[in-house]
């Protein structure tokens, strides 16, 4: 059986085919250069990109995996969690598409997208593991105990590690899309010059905050003016304390969700696992743990529809098929 | 050729299936905030009602606004898909076009008029074979419609445009909704538009530009 699936939660349209082995095409087409103008993803803006190329993503998707719609057993749609315009296109298109076509047809939870995508790689990769999901708008562990079992461990409290790093590059005077331009300088900065405090939970908690650090870079902006004309202290160096912190955050939780679940599996997820420094890191703590380890190719980090085809493979499989009612849910938890 | 029209600009969920020039159903729902949830439903009730499949459908139709930008992304969104999934012609027309189809006399100055909220209307001018679309303050208006022979205008937005329609009695065409029929006239004039390459194409017509384009706009200013 082979499983269209749509991706349109935030700035990524996409579209792809999964056959239940491979990806047979995965097209996904960006508005980054739309939204640049404005610094951020703008919502409204976003929702009228979809509509007006959803049908041709479809259609390149199809044609790419050598199927009409024809030969597509069902269709797959991120119905949240994600931005309200945008979730609303995909999900009214994808309804009517499976539906006028005669298809089988389920709703995606798009976080459970990024948790299972390691499973499009890596045949090796298995129930149970600790899955980190980092990304625009979540800092998630979850432990995955099997299909559609998922605990979740930690959450942000605030800031999503994405939006951190998108404000710390506004704050550096680095372009949008931040997070891989901080990812960029921090690797020609010196990450010891300066120490960032990591947010402590006072009731013990294993959730995140990253709204302190934030500050604490605007902080150390203004009050270092002087430094940081002289060059004593670089932009660098400050995306690269910056970055250490955030990922010793993201280490620290992740080592004690496994400490205490015992589990021997880790993935990291979604658009901010394509950070090479934290990716690196995480490889080198699980190995020193002899942790299995998995993370998805970049192409497969950021919104993608392979990962919601795949999650709908499963999901059909299983018989959890949606009604013509569903509704975009932009604050969908798993 | 059989036609499945929908417009989800205004509070109602329109549907109007259309053999030709012959209307086998027309529904108009109360659906604002519910558009997403309720749409695919009362499709499908509709082609039950007139008896035909979706397959036998030429062509999928939907306004294309401006409008409530929720509406225009479920309607259009919606048209498109099924287009997509039966293999069919897409056809769309503005809103304001469709309000003012409600007779077919080209050679008269109309103007059809939309709430467009924050005391702003949507204006479309309409002479000789020539259409304009505007966003203009609601104070505007008196000036923009002399000289009209018809004013169109909704029911629902009587309360707004209360002024316009005393001073333009005999001359104010008050409408129920969006209507269907008069959608369907506008295919069947511009058949040779309802294409499979629309499914592509067609883009909705907003008028107005999302608060961040307006900021953006002004700053650069």
């Amino acid at each position: 059986m082979k499983v269209l699936g749509i991706e349109t939660s935030c700035d990524e349209t996409s579209a792809a085919v999964y056959d239940g082995k491979k990806i047979l095409s995965n097209v996904i087409f960006s508005q980054v250069d739309t939204h640049k103008v404005y610094g951020g993803v703008v919502p409204e803006i976003a929702a009228r990109e979809h509509l007006n190329r959803l049908p041709a993503v479809v259609d390149e998707a199809l044609s790419k995996a050598g199927a009409g719609l024809k030969e597509i057993g069902g269709i797959a749609v991120t119905y949240g969690p994600g931005l309200a315009g945008p979730l609303i296109v995909g999900v009214s298109y994808a309804k009517a598409l499976a539906y006028a076509s005669g298809k089988k047809f389920t709703g995606v939870n798009h976080l459970e997208g990024h948790l299972l995508s390691p499973f499009l790689e890596n045949k090796d990769f298995k129930f149970p593991f600790a899955g980190i999901v980092v990304s625009g708008g979540h800092t998630n562990i979850y432990i995955a105990k099997d299909f559609g079992s998922y605990d979740l461990m930690a959450s942000t409290r605030d800031d999503a590690a994405g939006e951190a790093f998108d404000k710390a590059a506004k704050m550096l005077g680095l372009p949008y899309p931040g997070g891989p331009e901080v990812s960029k300088a921090a690797l020609k900065g010196n990450d010891k010059k300066i120490v960032f405090p990591q947010a402590q939970m006072k009731d013990n908690s294993m959730d995140f905050s990253f709204s302190g650090l934030k500050t604490s870079v605007l902080y150390y902006i203004q009050r270092n003016q002087g430094k940081i004309k002289s060059g004593q202290v670089t932009i660098e160096d400050i995306a690269a304390a910056f970055q250490k912190t955030i990922i010793r955050t993201i280490v620290k939780k992740t080592s004690r969700v496994l400490k205490d679940s015992g589990i021997k599996t880790l993935a990291i997820t979604g658009g901010v696992a394509a950070n090479i420094s934290l990716k690196e890191e995480l490889k080198k703590f699980a190995m020193e743990r002899k942790i299995g380890f998995y993370a998805p190719s970049n192409l497969l980090c950021t919104d993608n529809g392979a990962m919601i085809a795949y999650v709908g493979y499963e999901r059909i499989k299983r018989g959890l098929l949606s009604g013509m009612n569903l509704e975009a849910q932009p604050d969908l938890k798993i | 050729m059989k036609s499945l029209l929908i417009d989800t600009s205004t509070n109602n969920i329109g549907i109007g299936i259309f053999d030709g020039k012959k209307c086998l159903h027309e529904s108009y729902t109360e659906g604002e905030k519910r558009y997403n949830s309720a749409i695919m439903g009362l499709i499908d009730e509709a082609l039950k009602a007139s008896g035909i499949t979706i397959a036998e459908i030429d062509v999928f139709g939907s306004t294309l606004g401006p409008g409530s930008f929720t509406g225009i992304r479920v309607g259009m969104a919606a048209a498109k898909g099924f287009a997509d999934g039966c293999g069919a012609k897409f056809f769309g027309a503005s809103t304001l076009d469709v309000l003012a189809y409600s007779d077919d006399d080209v050679n008269t100055k109309k103007v059809s008029l939309l709430d467009a909220r924050r005391n702003e209307v949507y204006m479309g001018i309409y002479k000789k074979e020539s259409a304009e679309y505007e966003l203009t303050a609601k104070e505007n208006i008196a000036k923009a419609v002399k000289g009209a022979c018809n004013i169109y205008i909704l029911k629902r937005d009587i309360k707004l445009l209360e002024g316009i329609a005393e001073n333009n009695r005999g001359k104010t065409v008050i409408l129920n909704h969006i209507n269907l029929q008069s959608f369907n006239n506008i295919l069947m004039d511009n058949k040779k538009h309802a294409t499979r390459q629309a499914v592509y194409s067609a883009a909705p017509l907003y008028i107005r530009q999302s608060d961040a384009e307006i900021c953006r706009k002004k700053a650069v200013i």
